[in-house]
């Protein structure tokens, strides 16, 4: 039988996996969330990314999953290394607040530009956005059932 | 190289804050007029993913105000409660009790929290500034309450952004007739800090 597991995806991390498990992330602001499904074959991965671009900031000591643009292709790319097909899979995307507007330093909404690059790469790849839960400035839990794709959101103000 | 990664930078930077953090317990006692601790001062110098990442309850909802130092020494200012702590500390400074059905703090409440964060980030900066002997710019406190991660992740962004290390330097303080705790955290770019320890030196 298989049992239902929890893996949690912390800040700079993506995880790829199948039905019944439940991917999770906590607390996040202004970093990005990304779910991509499989439908048929029950299988997705999340990613927990920070900020938009990786271009600049090279560091062979960081995670590459901090990054939207670089962390996400490869999470796609891996995602199709265990046999899913990039044009069956959808996307949906979550996070991304502004969680202080008058602290922002030089009016930059970081929040948003993680979304805007998460979407950016999700055109050039053509990979569906089915939905999404971005901007505000409150804080989100993310779970991802991968049994059937649904995502629960959990605000708490 | 001028990083601050060993057992005596630390202790050093730990000597250097503790007067500004003294200078916020006197305040605060002044403002509650009531004996007011220091339990822990902790001083880490670590990657911000892993500052984000080690906390054990990341979705457990805090009450925080938020001051920005901008120029030179580019930090940002934390003063943390639980929710109930805010509400007791609240009532300390206002002496008005009303009884609320809900965790939400009421308006009062929440215009008593952004009085106490002027006067301890008001205090903090103060000596900061004298110990360094330059002025300190800064933005208006900002207030939220919300999951601790959440607040948290944007200014471990810009740190990962400009640098590779945070200095994190976090104060614990109490209350204890009133058994009220309440936390503290400046973070900082682990060099900007250094710049200004500099100056001091």
């Amino acid at each position: 039988m298989n049992e239902k597991s929890e893996k949690y995806v912390k800040t700079g991390e993506a995880f790829v996996s199948k039905a019944p498990e439940i991917l999770i992330s906590l607390g996040v602001g202004s970093c990005v969330i990304v779910c991509l499904y499989e439908e048929n074959k029950k299988i997705g991965g999340m990613i927990h990314a920070m900020l938009p671009s990786i271009l600049g900031r090279e560091n062979p000591d960081k995670s590459e999953y901090l990054f939207v643009d670089k962390g996400l292709q490869k999470l796609i790319n891996e995602i199709e290394d265990i046999g899913c097909k990039k044009e069956d899979l959808t996307a949906k995307i979550i996070g991304g607040a502004e969680m202080f507007k008058k602290l922002s330093i030089n009016s930059i909404n970081l929040g948003n530009l993680n979304v805007n690059s998460a979407k950016m790469l999700l055109e050039k790849e053509s990979i569906k956005i089915i939905s999404e839960d971005t901007g505000g400035n409150s804080g989100r839990s993310v779970k991802f059932y991968l049994e059937n794709g649904q995502i629960e959101i959990i605000k708490r103000i | 190289m001028n990083t601050a990664q060993t057992i005596s930078d630390i202790q050093q930077i730990q000597e250097f804050v503790n007067k500004p953090i003294s200078e916020v317990i006197k305040s605060l006692q002044s403002l509650l007029k009531k004996d007011t601790k220091i339990k822990e001062i902790n001083v880490k110098i670590m990657d911000p993913i892993e500052y984000v990442n080690e906390f054990e309850n990341p979705e457990d909802t805090y009450v925080v105000s938020v001051l920005r130092l901008t120029n030179q020494t580019s930090g940002t200012l934390f003063l943390i409660f639980t929710s109930e702590d805010a509400s007791k500390i609240a009532k300390l400074v206002t002496n008005f009790y009303e009884t609320t059905l809900t965790e939400e703090l009421s308006n009062l409440e929440v215009s008593a929290i952004k009085e106490i964060a002027n006067i301890i980030f008001g205090a903090l900066l103060t000596s900061l500034s004298l110990q360094i002997n330059t002025d300190l710019t800064y933005s208006i406190p900002d207030y939220t309450k919300d999951m601790i991660r959440a607040i948290l992740d944007q200014f471990c962004a810009e740190i990962i952004n400009r640098k590779d290390n945070a200095l994190a330097i976090t104060t614990i303080f109490e209350v204890p007739s009133e058994n009220i705790k309440g936390k503290i955290i400046l973070l900082f770019d682990e060099n900007s800090f250094m710049k200004a320890e500099t100056i001091h030196e």
